[in-house]
């Protein structure tokens, strides 16, 4: 890792001087600046509205940026959530939100919105829900604020301080079986939480032209389980590509200036990264999957914000295919979103799934969330979740570990913790 | 607001979690705002004893990465229904956002092993960052609490906050 010292500025100082209405903005200052866009999330707004007509407060300050996605829990499933939901089509109304993805046409917001077209390259972007910095992908900056929303809604502005960025370049490329989550677990556990706390992790270099949409979504996902606060991709043709059918807002490929002055330099081998497993309590807690061969597995998802894309379905899709998992073993799938969904149909994926004995889910957050399937005592999962931490999918005593979608399709099949490649037999 | 405490401390080790440490995650999943109900909870899973003979003012000490993983509002919201200020080794960004918002004074300090144990009476000037045992007389110095984050904090938390700024916003 290398220091550098620069006068250029980073894209996180370029998004938030322009936001925050000024020439330039320097590393560590406290600025005030108002989002292009909220991301919001159906689950939390209810609360959130009416915590904003409790105090009087009637009208938001920019309700044409609002976003909003069903997610955590769709669909209902408890009479409580239905009526929330039921409550909240008049809430919108009531404050002006327009811009609503309901049932059907949702999809984890942190996805969703980017497929969607509502998010471009230099945006400032505030989220409720804490994996927003996956919008990075597309080289937008968005930093987690969770619950401070109700006060940015109202004022349309929130304090943030001028993050310090990490650039870490991205050189070779990603070996078979190798997959973008393994890649950013790897970076957020050589990177760790003392160097990401606060800072932002930007993402550059030559192996980025071989890394598609799915796999920054990932990159950028994973990177808040470091404690970064929020993640960059540099915009570049793939961006453009993606971007162009989507979206009728207008945009530039906004970059860091070459002599921007960084934190740190990080070089990465993409040559170099083997799949791994995350082991229980934190996600950066990494093994070889070699070392946990055998451990015996009751769930296995595939899903989240973090690994249930295309990217994912496919490779979990190409191990069960012409195989059943395990007796023993509940294995979910669950698409990100809607657009993943039907996509996934029309290659046949959901097919392959239901023939070998899985479940597969509609779009929500669902088992990451802990509501859907939740795990019981004793319990061991192997998925795509977001997180390792205890009691995050349901029981505290049930043991979680995050690894690629392959690993964990193949540990369904295995009934234990096992490589693609250790399967074993030609599938049926 | 005084913003020098007088108080006992509790001690808490290093990667005290959020969900499932400060705050059990079932507080989030039912979606409970109210401080009241939740300083009810606080610590349940890894301090039982804590929500019956906590006090205002008391001071939770802790390590590093209070707080970690998902910053949801619970935790802290229980923490300043119960009227606690904290005093920790490092808060990841955040904890210490939902921290502030919530209206919970906090100071970071650097090795504070040993510096106390639960029980004993501590000062602490969340203004100038001094800490000190009363029992011991031993003390640290902590990075003071930013005037805008303490402004938040004063005002009662991020939404009555919000409340006062508004009065003085130009309407759209």
């Amino acid at each position: 890792m290398r220091a550098a010292v620069g006068n250029g500025a980073t894209l996180a100082q370029k998004i938030l001087a322009r936001a925050s209405g000024r020439a330039a903005v320097a590393v560590g200052e406290v600025v005030v600046a108002e989002p292009d866009v909220f991301e919001l999330i159906d689950l939390v707004m209810p609360q959130y509205l009416k915590t904003l007509a409790s105090h009087g407060i009637s009208r938001l300050r920019y309700p044409e940026r609002c976003v909003v996605f069903a997610d955590h829990e769709v669909p209902s499933q408890s009479v409580r959530v239905a009526a929330l939901k039921k409550q909240l089509r008049r809430q919108m109304q009531d404050y002006g939100i327009t811009r609503v993805y309901g049932e059907g046409r949702h999809g984890i917001s942190h996805q969703a919105i980017v497929e969607y077209g509502h998010v471009v390259p230099g945006m400032l972007v505030l989220s409720a829900d804490t994996h927003a910095t996956t919008l990075g992908c597309v080289g937008a900056l968005a930093p987690p604020i969770n619950y401070e929303t109700i006060q940015a809604l109202a004022t349309g502005d929130i304090w943030l301080k001028v993050p310090q960025t990490l650039r870490v370049t991205l050189t070779g490329r990603l070996r078979p079986h190798v997959m973008s989550r393994d890649l950013a677990q790897r970076v957020i556990a050589d990177l760790g939480p003392q160097l990401c706390d606060y800072r932002v992790i930007e993402y550059a270099g030559p192996a980025l032209a071989g890394l598609d949409m799915d796999a920054r979504m990932t990159l950028c996902n994973v990177a808040v389980e470091a404690g970064a606060k929020a993640a960059l991709v540099e915009p570049d043709e793939i961006t453009d590509a993606y971007l162009r059918p989507r979206t009728r807002i207008p945009y530039e490929l906004l970059r860091s200036d070459p002599d921007a002055a960084f934190h740190r330099r990080v070089d990465i081998d993409l040559d170099g990264v083997e799949p791994m497993v995350a082991a229980p309590p934190r996600p950066d807690n990494l093994v070889a999957v070699s070392a946990l061969a055998g451990t015996r597995v009751d769930q296995v998802y595939i899903g989240s914000c973090a690994g249930g894309r295309l990217e994912d379905l496919r490779a979990a899709a190409g191990v069960v295919r012409g195989r059943q998992v395990h007796g023993d073993v509940t294995m979910l799938v669950v698409p990100t979103t809607q657009q993943t969904y039907a996509a996934a149909a029309r290659e046949g994926l959901l097919q392959v799934f239901a023939e070998a004995g899985a479940v597969v889910a509609a779009p929500s957050c669902g088992p990451c969330y802990g509501n859907l399937a939740p795990l019981a005592d004793g319990d061991v999962c192997i998925g795509t979740g977001t997180t390792n931490i205890p009691g995050r999918m349901g029981s505290a005593r049930a043991d979680i570990y995050l690894s690629n979608a392959a690993v964990a399709a193949a540990s369904a099949v295995a009934g234990a913790i096992c490589a693609p490649d250790a399967l074993g037999g030609e599938p049926r | 607001m005084n913003w020098r405490w007088q108080g006992r401390a509790w001690v808490f080790g290093d990667d005290v979690s959020n969900d499932d440490g400060i705050m059990p995650l079932a507080m989030t999943r039912q979606q409970e705002y109210d401080p009241a109900v939740l300083a009810r909870h606080c610590f349940e899973q890894i301090e039982p004893g804590f929500a019956a003979a906590a006090r205002p003012r008391d001071i939770v000490v802790a390590g590093s990465g209070f707080g970690h993983g998902n910053p949801h509002i619970q935790g802290f919201l229980g923490l300043k229904g119960a009227g606690i200020g904290l005093v920790v080794e490092s808060m990841g960004r955040g904890a210490l956002r939902a921290c502030v918002n919530a209206g919970v004074p906090v100071l970071q300090a650097a090795d504070l092993a040993g510096f106390c144990r639960t029980g004993d009476s501590l000062e602490v000037d969340f203004e100038t960052g001094r800490i000190r045992n009363l029992d011991t007389g031993d003390s640290r110095q902590a990075e003071p609490m930013p005037a805008a984050m303490r402004e938040i904090v004063a005002a009662g938390g991020g939404i009555a906050h919000m409340v006062q700024r508004l009065a003085r916003y130009p309407r759209r």
